[in-house]
């Protein structure tokens, strides 16, 4: 290390070079590396999408998403867990992943294992769609499609075929299919009289589409001297045709597909409605894939919003709607503001102590050189540039000070001794290098433990660990390097003397602040002396003042992460399981009304209604609001900026409100913001408390007790259950018997019921292709929805396949019935989710209490079956006991490199004696600012003991240096405490001062700050009297050789 | 601060003190904080139970008097429909009447020229002109031959066998006659003529097609009498019960929608067909119009009067579970009460309750399937808006 003072010191151009190919790496890391909101979090997940349309959810469950869940948990590796939502005609794989795992490997026997079980699953299934995507795979902005001249399938054909492959061209972005709108598709309206009177079933209209309609190449044939193209017309020209196209001619007259049908241009029945501010549009969500940055992402479709435009003609509109890329770039914008003015302060604050310009420019230069070489190693590794990193950017600015001050500081003293710049540069370096490396070492270690966390935490933390730990390298080199080389040039002949009168305005303030600096030192000393002549007292009672403020902990809460406001609120309405989509977007329209009633006409900016279920099942699979049929909808309510702070006050009213007003139905706030949606990893709330196992009705049994106690929870709001089994069935009773004396088969009724109910698409499968825009569009024959009205309309469908003309009443009894709307397997075991959210309350203090519950409920619980508590709260539960561990083992490491420095067990253990101090203040602080316990706050806790023990090494290495010279105990602990009250006063306020913007904001990191700024008044208050009090009680007892052991051995040490 | 206190003895009293009071105003601050935050969780726990008790819509069961429906198909058939055949081979020499020409009895539809049975007519009469002068022979022979006899100039036998040679020839002349108006009678059929009054509903004859006796092969002409026509219904078994002739219908066509004709059941079969395992039902509706035509499918609603006493609830009141059919009610005490319930009829999107219901009770419309016995609830919004979904 001394080696490079010397090299700054003879050979000063390196270094200069080495600054500005730091500023040259740095800014172009900055400007290439991508901005997002959180680090990437590489937690893989696959989906994979079966499709069969109409096929009931326990159909789905049982004869699909079983055998092919237990295919792949066969032949799979790394999985970490596979869950899964088996609904009408959708059943949606998601496979989790070890963090290890090697995705592409993962992905080939994936879908290798589908094409397996292909074999096993219903005829004419197709193979799923796999989609690979991760947990901050979340929707980052939509587009609104609405016309008021286009019928909602042109928006929908638009959206689909037009605006959508254009889309797909952004990088980073995935497009699901859109929401709402209607699909395009030719529809046989099979008129069931007709047929009936013509004695023709639905099966032989599908048949003759398919025989007539035909893709069949036909080949070429050389005629003379050519080859000809031989073209059939095989397929109708227009949809009018197809009306044209013959089924059976009977005595000569010919029954064609007109005379029973109606086929036109069309669409399926509608099962997605999107509404934006009360008209009908269709949404195209974009949803951030991979590792690309929410905000390129978000600036790629902007740019291409343009060219969108220019495609689609003018009477259609777009709108961008759900942009989180505002609150990305507020988020990053104030955390890089915060970090700005954190450095300017502390400027502010070392030109007031240094009281040299010279001095502090030398200090100022060397913190952004710091930050731009962690930024350069950051993007190295291959970080993205997030609140994270930023956050401990702005962290790492108030330690960054301190290598450079100490330095400095050091130098100016040797200056003052009348040095020459050379050798007191050279004696300044040498002085502080060993406590500048094992305070250096300690800050490193305290995030050691960082580096050990698992899952979505340690994809959080680990790159704000890595931009502390990376700054604080830089600064700690640029210290050996760029300072001496800078202090060379500008201290020489500068050197600071005290005793000169004040010639400027701010030397004559700074020369003011000597004098009360110098009173506050003297007052700090007096205090000393008194401490240490009451050392028993002041240590018993510090210790106690320390362990009692700890009392405090359980009184501040838990959570996570801090909730942050943000203008949108997300709510989940769902009405009485099976609500048909009409009936709930009437519904919407109310709730849509009565929202704009409680929340004020004028604070409500717009309302995006996404009623029912979307038309493809990969937006299934992308989805995390739950829905899982018609009766559900997601409302996304964008309040004016001014009334974001309203917010919370709003979704509150409206939880009184609205259950009021529309008994029956359902209402869930989900998070609105991209941070919660991405801790909550695809789940629409945080908590989810699991009852596994395959007793159903016992289960469901467990589950409704066990909702209804949770509902009862403090603090608990939105507690349901996610897998309604109400669905209204209407059970169809074949007697099989009596309908093979008619000559019915199951098969015919089954036939002629999926015709009519579901449509011909899955089984027989026909397209047309419209020879005008290329695109082939799936036939499908189906009744009418509005045909079929009653029971009696149900009973009426003819049954019979030959000549005889049975109805299905004539062989079936209908009768009712409830089936499951949904059905989940969670590691291939079905599974019921009680989802609920916290209002007004810790999620620690909310998980605690459901805890309990699922303990006493356990006794209930039917043999085989488990109640498990996921989601949020698990996460939350594993981020606690990592760090509280690595907080444990940082000690027993810092301790440990004490150790190794000092050469004695004692002193490392007074050092240690002052973190309950820290933790005593952050305890405190926390508590006056209301803010709870979650993850940035432990982090500012660790951060602290760092700070808090490099600060105690400068006191007791000074002090250890005045014993060693022959002083005594206590004078050499007064010596030090004096001596180093400086230095040490100014790295926490440095720190103090740099967290105070962040701990002020309103932004996730503002409980890292707040626990800083707590924890570092009180440490350093421990690190300037606490310490020099124990280490006078320890060295004097030592020097008085077979004494009983100190009783202040029984400090605790808290874990 | 706390820390702050030790000083020299002259101030340490009031050093003393002024520790005293940080740690008082800090256990203070606790105190109150820890108090205050007691009473937030309280509130919280007082809303959080309030939001704990569901919002139910509530309905009344109600009666309606509305005959419940029962749609079949059926068929449209003529009141009378004849199958006209041929009863003489030949070559159709004119036909008159066209398909849907009305006819009025025995009009003529057709002419069939018939130049075997001419032959034959002819050749009969021939044959009757012959016996007829054969029994003139035969009796004047006979007269002859018995005045001989009365002169006894022949034998009795010979006198016998003259006269009875004239009766045979009597007899002769009277088979000549009856086979000439056997003949003349078929010469008749030529004329294809209408059986009653109607309208043709198929020709199946042209000029100069050969026609021939036969009972199997095509008709030559059909006519049908629609003045009124004939209902049929194949009701399936199970529904056989519920229909009694004298039940009022109403039936729809594909050719005439939004058209309702009304009618009644006139007569069953009284018994399944094995073959199509149905009850054969006929009613019989006036054709007036003639709207209505012979061999169309029509769509049967037959109105099966409704048991005044029953009540009707929207079947999204009802749940289900391993108890059963049930519904979910609110007593007085705004308890949840379940009851069961028998189900008479099922409308679809209302049921008829056979039993278990009262009138006057408070019937829980999309009853939460969490809801349970005793279950506290609060009634909300009268006018719920999903309960429109049970239209």
């Amino acid at each position: 290390m001394l080696a490079l003072v010397r090299i700054a010191l003879n050979r000063p151009y390196t270094f200069v070079v080495m600054a500005m190919l730091i500023v040259i790496a740095g800014v172009m890391s900055w400007v290439r590396t991508p901005t997002d909101i959180f680090p990437a979090i590489r937690i893989p997940v696959v989906a994979v999408v079966w499709t069969y349309n109409g096929l009931p959810p326990e159909d789905m469950s049982g004869r699909v998403v079983y055998f092919y869940e237990r295919a792949i948990s066969s032949v799979v590796n790394d999985i970490e867990h596979v869950e899964s939502q088996s609904m009408s005609g959708y059943g949606v794989v998601k496979i989790f992943f070890q963090p290890s795992v090697n995705i592409n490997a993962a992905l080939a026997q994936i879908s290798a294992a589908s094409q397996t079980v292909l074999k096993l699953l219903p005829p004419g299934i197709t193979p799923p769609y796999v989609l690979s995507f991760n947990a901050s795979s979340v929707p980052v902005i939509q587009i609104a499609v609405s016309s008021d001249t286009m019928s909602q399938s042109q928006i929908f054909d638009y959206a689909q075929n037009f605006i959508r492959p254009q889309l797909a061209t952004v990088a980073g972005a995935a497009v699901p299919s859109p929401y709402g709108g209607k699909v395009r598709q030719v529809q046989i309206d099979a008129d069931q009289d007709k047929m009936r009177s013509y004695n023709i079933t639905a099966a032989e209209v599908v048949a003759a589409i398919g025989q007539q309609d035909v893709i069949t190449p036909v080949g070429t044939q050389k005629v003379g001297s050519k080859e000809y193209v031989v073209n059939l017309n095989g397929s109708p020209e227009s949809v009018e045709a197809l009306n044209d196209l013959p089924i059976k001619t009977v005595n000569g007259a010919t029954v064609r597909i007109g005379d029973v049908a109606y086929v036109h241009d069309s669409s399926p029945p509608q099962i997605n409605l999107v509404r934006v501010d009360g008209s009908n549009a269709v949404l195209m969500t974009i949803v951030k894939a991979g590792s690309a940055s929410t905000i390129d992402v978000i600036d790629g479709v902007k740019t291409l919003m343009p060219r969108l435009r220019e495609i689609v003609p003018p009477e259609v509109k777009l709108a961008l709607v759900g942009d989180q890329s505002a609150f990305v770039e507020s988020a990053v914008h104030s955390v890089i503001f915060e970090g700005v003015l954190a450095a300017a302060l502390t400027g502010m604050m070392i030109l007031i102590f240094l009281g040299s310009w010279r001095s502090t420019l030398i200090i100022i230069v060397s913190i952004p050189l710091a930050i731009l070489t962690s930024v350069a190693l950051l993007a190295a590794t291959g970080e993205n540039i997030n609140v994270m990193t930023l956050g401990g950017l702005a962290l790492a600015v108030g330690i960054l000070v301190d290598d450079a001050t100490v330095t400095i500081e050091n130098i100016n003293y040797q200056l003052e001794q009348k040095k020459e710049i050379e050798v007191a540069i050279m004696d300044g370096a040498r002085q502080i290098v060993i406590p500048a490396t094992v305070s250096l070492l300690c800050i490193c270690i305290v995030f050691v433990p960082m580096f050990g966390l698992g899952g979505v935490s340690g994809y959080l933390f680990l790159p704000m660990a890595k931009a502390v730990v990376f700054a604080l390298i830089g600064s700690y080199l640029l210290s050996r390097t760029l300072v001496p080389t800078m202090a060379n040039y500008l201290l020489r002949g500068h050197a600071h003397d005290p005793d000169a009168p004040p010639r400027t305005i701010f030397g004559k303030f700074q020369h003011g602040f000597e004098r009360v600096f110098g009173a506050l030192r003297d007052a700090y000393a007096r205090t000393l002396t008194a401490a240490i002549a009451l050392r028993w007292r002041f240590v018993l009672s510090f210790v106690g003042f320390s362990l009692a403020s700890l009392l405090l902990v359980p009184l501040l809460g838990q959570n996570f992460f801090p909730t942050v406001e943000t203008a949108q609120i997300k709510l989940h309405v769902r009405g009485p399981t099976g609500l048909r989509i009409e009936e709930t977007g009437r519904l919407l329209s109310q709730v849509e009304e009565a929202i704009r009633t409680v929340a004020g006409p004028e604070s409500v900016a717009s309302i995006v209604d996404n009623i029912g279920m979307p038309i493809s099942g990969i937006n299934v699979a992308y989805g995390n609001s739950g829905t899982i049929g018609t009766a559900d909808a997601d409302v996304l309510i964008t309040l004016q900026p001014e009334k974001e702070t309203e917010s919370e006050a709003l979704v509150e009213k409206l939880r009184e409100k609205l259950p009021e007003l529309f008994p029956s139905v359902t209402f869930s706030f989900l998070p609105a913001d991209i941070v919660t949606q991405i801790l909550n990893f695809g789940l629409p709330a945080p908590i989810d408390v699991q009852v596994v196992g395959s007793n159903a009705a016992g289960n469901r049994i467990l589950a409704n007790k066990l909702l209804k106690r949770i509902a009862l929870v403090t603090g608990v709001a939105d507690a349901r259950i996610q897998q309604p089994a109400d669905q209204p069935t209407i059970k169809v009773n074949v007697d099989r018997i009596h309908a093979n004396q008619l000559a019915v088969t199951e098969k015919d009724v089954a036939t002629s019921l999926q015709i009519s109910l579901a449509g011909s698409i899955q089984t027989n499968p026909v397209f047309w292709l419209n020879p005008k825009n290329g695109v082939s569009y799936p036939v499908v024959a189906q009744t009418p929805q509005y045909w079929m009205q009653g029971l009696s309309d149900l009973a009426r469908i003819p049954a019979s396949q030959g000549n005889s003309s049975q109805i299905l009443g004539a062989v079936a009894s209908i009768s009712r019935a409830n089936s499951s709307a949904v059905v989940s397997h969670y590691s291939v075991q079905p599974v019921i989710d009680i989802y609920a959210t916290t209002n007004g309350r810790d999620l620690g203090a909310v998980s605690a209490d459901i805890r309990k519950i699922i303990a006493e409920l356990n006794a209930e619980k039917p043999r085989g079956t488990l109640i498990v508590l996921r989601g949020q709260t698990d996460t939350m539960n594993s981020a606690y006991s990592q760090l509280y561990a690595g907080l444990a083992l940082a000690i027993v490491l810092i301790y440990l490199l004490i150790v190794v420095n000092f050469q004695s067990w004692l002193d490392p253990f007074v050092i240690v004696t002052a973190l309950p101090a820290a933790l005593a203040g952050v305890a405190w602080m926390l508590f006056a600012t209301h803010t709870t316990l979650s993850v940035p706050a432990l982090t500012g806790a660790i951060m602290c003991m760092g700070v808090a023990t490099a600060n105690s090494i400068l006191v007791v290495s000074f002090a250890r240096a005045q014993l060693a010279e022959g002083s005594t105990a206590v004078q050499a602990a007064l010596e030090a405490g004096v001596g180093r009250f400086r230095p040490v006063l100014m790295t926490a306020l440095a720190m103090i001062i740099g967290m105070a913007p962040m701990a002020l904001s309103a932004e996730q990191n503002a409980p890292l700050g707040r626990a800083v700024i707590g924890g570092l008044i009180l440490a350093t208050i421990a690190t300037l009297i606490f310490v020099p009090v124990v280490f006078s009680m320890v060295h004097s007892r030592k020097s008085r050789a077979d004494d009983a052991a100190p009783q202040i051995e029984t400090e605790p040490r808290h874990g | 601060m706390v820390e702050d206190t030790a000083a020299p003895p002259k101030r340490r009293s009031r050093a003393r003190w002024l520790l005293l009071l940080v740690v008082l105003a800090l256990s203070a601050y606790v105190g109150l904080s820890v108090l205050h935050r007691r009473a937030q969780q309280a509130e919280l726990s007082t809303w959080t139970r309030a939001r704990a008790v569901p919002y139910v819509s509530v309905i009344h069961p109600h009666i309606d008097l509305k005959p419940q429906a029962l749609s079949l198909p059926g068929r449209i058939a003529a009141w009378y429909e004849a199958s006209i055949h041929a009863q003489v081979s030949g070559y159709v020499a004119s036909w008159s009447k066209d398909i849907g020409a009305e006819v009025k009895k025995n009009d003529v539809l057709a002419v069939i020229d018939t130049p075997e049975l001419d032959e034959r007519l002819s050749e009969a009469r021939e044959k009757l002109s012959k016996a007829k002068a054969a029994l003139e022979l035969a009796k004047v022979t006979s007269q002859r031959w018995s005045a001989l006899r009365n002169s006894s100039a022949v034998s009795k036998q010979s006198a016998d066998e003259k006269a009875s040679d004239e009766q045979v020839r009597q007899a002769d002349l009277g088979a000549a006659a009856a086979n000439l108006d056997r003949l003349k009678a078929q010469k008749a059929f030529a004329k294809i003529t209408a059986p009653f009054e109607g309208v043709v509903t198929a020709r199946n004859i042209d000029i100069g097609s050969y026609v021939a006796p036969s009972q199997t092969g095509e008709p030559t002409f059909k006519v049908a009498d629609i003045h009124e026509v004939r209902v049929y219904v194949n009701v399936p078994q199970v529904y056989s019960a519920q229909l009694k002739p004298g039940m009022n219908a109403t039936f729809t066509t594909p050719q005439w929608p939004g058209r309702t004709f009304s009618t009644t059941i006139a007569t069953t079969s009284n018994a399944i067909g094995a073959l199509t395992g149905s009850l054969l039902v006929e009613m019989d509706t006036p054709n007036p119009d003639s709207a209505l035509l012979p061999g169309s499918f029509a769509t049967v609603h037959f109105e099966i009067p409704t048991d005044p006493s029953a009540l009707r609830i929207v079947s999204s009141a009802l749940s289900f579970d391993e108890h059963g059919m049930r519904v979910a009610t609110v007593g007085p005490d705004n308890r949840v009460r379940f009851k069961p319930v028998a189900i008479a009829k099922d409308f679809g999107a209302e049921v008829l309750v056979a039993s278990g219901l009262k009138l006057e009770d408070q019937v829980i419309n999309n009853p939460p399937e969490t809801l349970a016995e005793g279950d506290e609830v609060r009634i909300g919004a009268a006018a719920a808006p999903a309960a429109s979904a049970a239209k």
